[in-house]
C-alpha cells in the first residue's frame, strides 16, 4: 500500500501519549486470595499484581524470586506445573530496561500466570532451572538475545547465534542488519562482497523517505 | 575425463564423445539432501510421486557429498550454516554444480536480517537460479532442465581461457 | 605396542548434522559414543536462525503474517492464525462466525498436512519409504484446497486480521468434503503398512521413553506431551477459533515412548477429519471478515495468546507501545521445547534410535531457530 510507506518529517519517531489510541486499561488482579496467600507465605515476594485483557500479571521482588516460584509451582492450591515461556523485553527508557516475563499454566486448573521481573544493564537474574528444565534452554535464549546473565545456570552460552558473535541483538540498540564483520571475516570465505543488490529494506526506504521529505519541505 | 579435457582442439571425435558424456552427466544428476527451510518441504514434493524427479534421473538424493553431483540449496543460508556450506561445496567431486533453489538462496529473500547471508552465491558459485519463495515443484523441475541445457553445451575441448569443466567456466565456447 | 593401547576403547564424539538426511532440517547433534551406545548428547541449534523476532519489531502488523509463515513453514496456517488472533485480541475486534468456522477448517487441513509430513519423514528415516510417497499423496489433495482458497501451496499469508482475505471460492467446500470422505480409509493403509509391523514395533516401542512429569518440567507439549498420558490440549483448554462449538477426543499414549506418539498423531488426524466434517456441515453465512480500520494501531498493552499447532502450543506474545509495528514479538515455538527434551530421550539408546526419536518429536528448525 502505496501510502502506508511515506512518512512525513514532521511524524515524530514515537507516538506521543495523547495521540496514542485508547484501549484497555489495566484493572485489578482477579484473584485477591492469590496475592494473601503469597504474602501470607513471602511478605516481600509482590511488588504490584495487576490484570490486563484477561491476563494476571504479578510482578515480583528478585530477592524472594525463586521462592515465589517454588511456591507457585509446589503448592497443591495453586499447582503452576508448567512453566509455558521464559522471555524478555528491552524497554532501554526504563530505569531497569529489561523486563522478564514468566508465563505459569495450571494443568489442572487451566489458568495462567503471568510473572514480571524487572533487571538493570548488567544485573543477573536467578535462574528457574532448578525447578523447570525448560528454563534451561529458555534463559540460553534470553543471555543470547538480551545480555541477561543468569546466576545458577549450568551451562549458559550462545545457543541461536554462532559461539564468538558479539552483541545482543534483540535490544533496541542493535540494528535489524548489523553483522559482526569480524566473525564473518573469521569464518566465512566470501567469493563476492554482500551486495544489497540495489533492493533497500523497509528501513532504509523510511530513512530515504524522511530525509527526502525534509529536504523538500526545508526547500 | 582429467586427462584428455582441455588438450585438444575441437573436431568430430571431441563433439561425439561431448554428446554422450553430456548426455550421461545431465540425466543423472544426484542431488545432494540439503534443505534448509521451507523450500526443502517443496524439493521434498517434487520427490515425491505427484511430480516425480526421479523420471529425470535426479530422484536419488544422496546424502553424503562424495556422491552427489549437483548442491541445491534449498532454503535460507545463515551466517552460521555458511562455513559448513563452503565445507560440503568443496567436498563434492567434480565435476559439480549448483542450483539456488528459491528467493532466500538467490538473494537473502524475505530475510534481510542480522544473521543471513544475502545469497548463497556470496559464498558458492551458482548454476541455476530458481525465483519463488517458495518456488513450485515444477519450477524446480524447470530450473532442472535448464542446468541440463546448460549441461548440454559442455565440451572437453580446448577452451581460450582454459580452466575446469562444471560450474564457473566458459561452457563450449571453444 | 602396548597391549592396552591395542585394545583400549575410546568414546567417540560423532557429529550428526547440520547437514543430515534425518535432522529434518539443519539441525546438529554433538553424539558421545560408546560404541553404538549413546552416552551424552547436545544438540546444537541456530544454523536457520532468521532473526524473525527482530523483523516483526520493523514490520507493520499486517506485514508481519509472511514472516511468521516461515517459522513452522509445515504448517503455516496455523502460524498465522495464532498471530491474527493475538492481534485482534489487542484491537478488541471480534471475528464474524462464517470466518471463524473457515479458519478452523483450514487450520484442521494444516493440522493434516503437518502431520502428513511428520509421518511420511518419520517413516522413511525408519526405512519406511512407501509411507512417504503416500503420505505426499494426501498431502498434495489439501494442498490443491489451499491453493485455490490462499493462492500458494506451502506459504499461504492465510487469514488477515478481522478475519479471512476473501470468501472461499465455489466447489472448494465439496472438494473438501469428499477429501473428509476418503481421508480416513487413507489413514487406515497407513496404519495397516505400520501399526502391527514387527520391524516397526521393534524399532519404536520403548524408544525415546518420557515421563508424565518429566514432559511437564521440559515444557513438552503436543503429541510429546500426550503420549506420555497428560491429557492436554490447547483446543479443549483456552479455545479459541470455533473449537468451543467442535466435538473432539483428545487421544492419549501411555508408556511416553515413540510408539504411543505415533498412535496419538494418527488418532489425530482421525479426529481433525472429524472437526472439518463438523465445519463443513455447520458452516454459518454472513461476512468473512470484520470491520477494521485502515492503519492497524493497536493500543498500548501486551497479549500472550496460545493455539494447539500440530506440533503443540505456539503461544504468541505482543507488546504493543501505540505505534503501526509491534514492539516486541515473541514466538513460543513448541518444537524449540520438544527438542531440548532429545538428551533425556535418546541417551543410553543406541545410534539408529537417534533418528527415530528425533523423528517422533516432529521438530522443525524454522520454529526452533526462528
Amino acid at each position: 500500500m502505496p501510502e502506508e510507506k511515506t512518512l512525513s518529517a514532521e511524524k515524530p519517531a514515537t507516538v506521543p501519549a495523547d495521540k496514542k489510541p485508547k484501549g484497555p486499561e489495566k484493572g485489578p488482579f482477579s484473584k485477591p486470595e492469590l496475592i494473601v496467600f503469597i504474602q501470607d507465605a513471602l511478605p516481600q515476594a509482590v511488588v504490584e499484581a495487576y490484570s490486563f485483557l484477561g491476563q494476571d500479571f504479578i510482578t515480583a521482588n528478585k530477592a524472594a524470586f525463586i521462592e515465589l516460584a517454588e511456591l507457585l509451582k509446589d503448592d497443591p492450591s495453586q499447582d503452576y506445573a508448567l512453566l509455558e515461556d521464559l522471555t524478555a523485553v528491552d524497554y532501554p527508557q526504563k530505569e531497569k530496561r529489561f523486563e522478564l516475563i514468566y508465563i505459569l499454566f495450571s494443568l489442572n486448573r487451566q489458568n495462567r500466570l503471568f510473572l514480571k521481573l524487572s533487571a538493570a544493564e548488567g544485573e543477573t537474574v536467578p535462574s528457574l532451572t532448578g525447578l523447570w528444565e525448560l528454563a534451561n534452554w529458555a534463559e540460553r535464549e534470553v543471555f543470547d538475545m538480551f545480555g541477561i546473565r543468569f546466576e545458577g545456570h549450568p551451562d549458559l552460552k550462545r545457543i541461536l547465534l554462532p559461539d564468538g558473535w558479539h552483541g545482543h541483538p534483540l535490544r533496541k540498540d542493535y540494528g535489524l542488519e548489523q553483522q559482526d564483520q569480524q566473525w564473518i571475516a573469521e569464518n566465512i570465505e566470501l567469493i563476492r562482497p554482500q551486495s544489497h543488490l540495489g533492493i533497500p529494506s523497509n528501513q532504509e526506504i523510511d530513512h530515504l523517505n524522511s530525509s527526502a521529505a525534509k529536504s523538500t519541505s526545508a526547500g | 575425463m582429467g586427462l584428455i579435457e582441455n588438450r585438444f582442439e575441437s573436431n568430430f571425435i571431441i563433439t561425439t564423445v561431448d554428446q554422450a558424456v553430456n548426455w550421461a552427466r545431465r540425466s543423472s544428476l544426484w542431488p545432494m539432501t540439503f534443505g534448509l527451510a521451507c523450500c526443502a518441504i517443496e524439493m521434498m514434493a517434487a520427490g515425491a510421486s505427484r511430480f516425480d524427479l526421479d523420471r529425470f534421473g535426479s530422484g536419488i538424493f544422496r546424502a553424503s557429498p562424495r556422491q552427489a553431483d549437483v548442491l541445491i540449496v534449498a532454503g535460507t543460508v545463515t551466517l552460521k550454516m555458511a562455513p559448513v556450506i563452503q565445507r560440503l561445496y568443496a567436498q563434492i567431486p567434480e565435476p559439480k554444480w549448483v542450483i539456488s533453489m528459491g528467493s532466500c538462496s538467490n538473494c537473502g529473500g524475505p530475510f534481510k536480517t542480522y544473521s543471513t547471508l544475502q545469497g548463497v552465491d556470496k559464498i558458492v558459485p551458482v548454476d541455476v537460479y530458481i525465483p519463488g519463495c517458495p518456488p513450485r515443484p515444477e519450477a524446480l523441475l524447470y530450473g532442472l532442465m535448464q542446468l541440463q541445457e546448460k549441461i548440454k553445451k559442455m565440451t572437453l575441448a580446448k577452451k581460450p581461457s582454459g580452466g575446469p569443466t562444471g560450474a564457473a567456466c566458459d561452457m563450449g565456447k571453444a | 605396542m602396548n597391549r592396552d593401547t591395542l585394545l583400549s576403547s575410546h568414546e567417540l564424539v560423532v557429529n550428526m548434522g547440520p547437514q543430515h538426511p534425518a535432522t529434518h532440517g539443519v539441525l546438529r547433534v554433538k553424539l558421545v559414543l560408546d560404541g553404538e551406545k549413546i552416552l551424552d548428547c547436545e544438540p546444537v541449534i541456530g544454523y536457520l536462525h532468521r532473526g524473525i523476532e527482530k523483523l516483526g519489531e520493523s514490520e507493520d502488523y499486517q506485514k508481519v503474517p509472511p514472516h511468521i509463515d516461515r517459522v513452522d513453514y509445515t504448517a503455516a496456517v496455523s502460524n498465522v492464525l495464532g498471530y491474527v488472533e493475538a492481534v485482534e485480541k489487542l484491537l478488541g475486534i471480534e471475528v464474524p462466525p462464517r470466518a471463524n468456522y473457515l479458519r478452523t477448517m483450514m487450520t484442521e487441513l494444516n493440522r493434516l498436512a503437518s502431520h502428513l509430513i511428520w509421518l511420511g519423514t518419520h517413516a522413511l528415516d525408519i526405512g519406511a519409504m512407501t509411507v512417504f510417497l503416500y503420505a505426499f499423496r494426501e498431502r498434495e489433495e489439501i494442498l490443491k484446497v489451499y491453493e485455490a482458497v490462499f493462492g500458494a501451496r506451502l506459504t499461504y499469508n492465510a487469514f488477515r486480521i478481522g478475519g479471512m482475505a476473501e470468501d472461499v471460492p465455489d466447489g472448494i467446500l465439496d472438494k473438501v468434503r469428499e477429501f473428509t470422505d476418503y481421508f480416513p480409509r487413507r489413514v487406515a493403509e497407513y496404519e495397516q503398512l505400520l501399526t502391527g509391523n514387527r520391524i516397526w514395533l521393534r524399532r519404536t516401542v520403548d524408544v525415546g521413553k518420557i515421563t508424565a512429569e518429566e514432559a511437564i518440567s521440559f515444557g513438552l507439549t503436543g503429541p510429546p506431551l500426550r503420549g506420555s498420558g497428560v491429557r492436554w490440549d490447547m483446543r479443549r483448554a483456552k479455545p479459541y477459533a470455533a473449537y468451543a462449538d467442535m466435538d473432539f477426543e483428545i487421544p492419549i499414549g501411555k508408556n511416553g515412548d515413540t510408539y504411543d506418539r505415533y498412535l496419538v498423531r494418527m488418532e489425530e488426524m482421525r479426529q481433525s477429519n472429524r472437526i472439518i466434517r463438523q465445519t463443513l456441515d455447520r458452516l454459518p453465512d454472513g461476512p468473512v471478515r470484520a470491520k477494521v480500520p485502515r492503519v492497524i494501531k493497536p493500543p498500548v498493552g501486551e497479549i500472550y495468546h496460545a493455539i494447539e499447532a500440530p506440533k503443540g502450543v505456539l503461544g504468541y506474545y505482543l507488546v504493543s507501545d501505540g505505534s503501526s509495528k509491534p514492539y516486541r514479538l515473541r514466538i513460543r515455538p513448541p518444537s524449540y521445547f520438544n527438542l531440548a527434551a532429545l538428551k533425556k530421550m535418546i541417551v543410553g539408546h543406541l545410534v539408529a534410535d537417534a533418528v527415530a526419536v528425533i523423528g517422533t518429536l516432529d521438530i522443525v528448525l524454522g520454529e526452533i531457530d526462528r
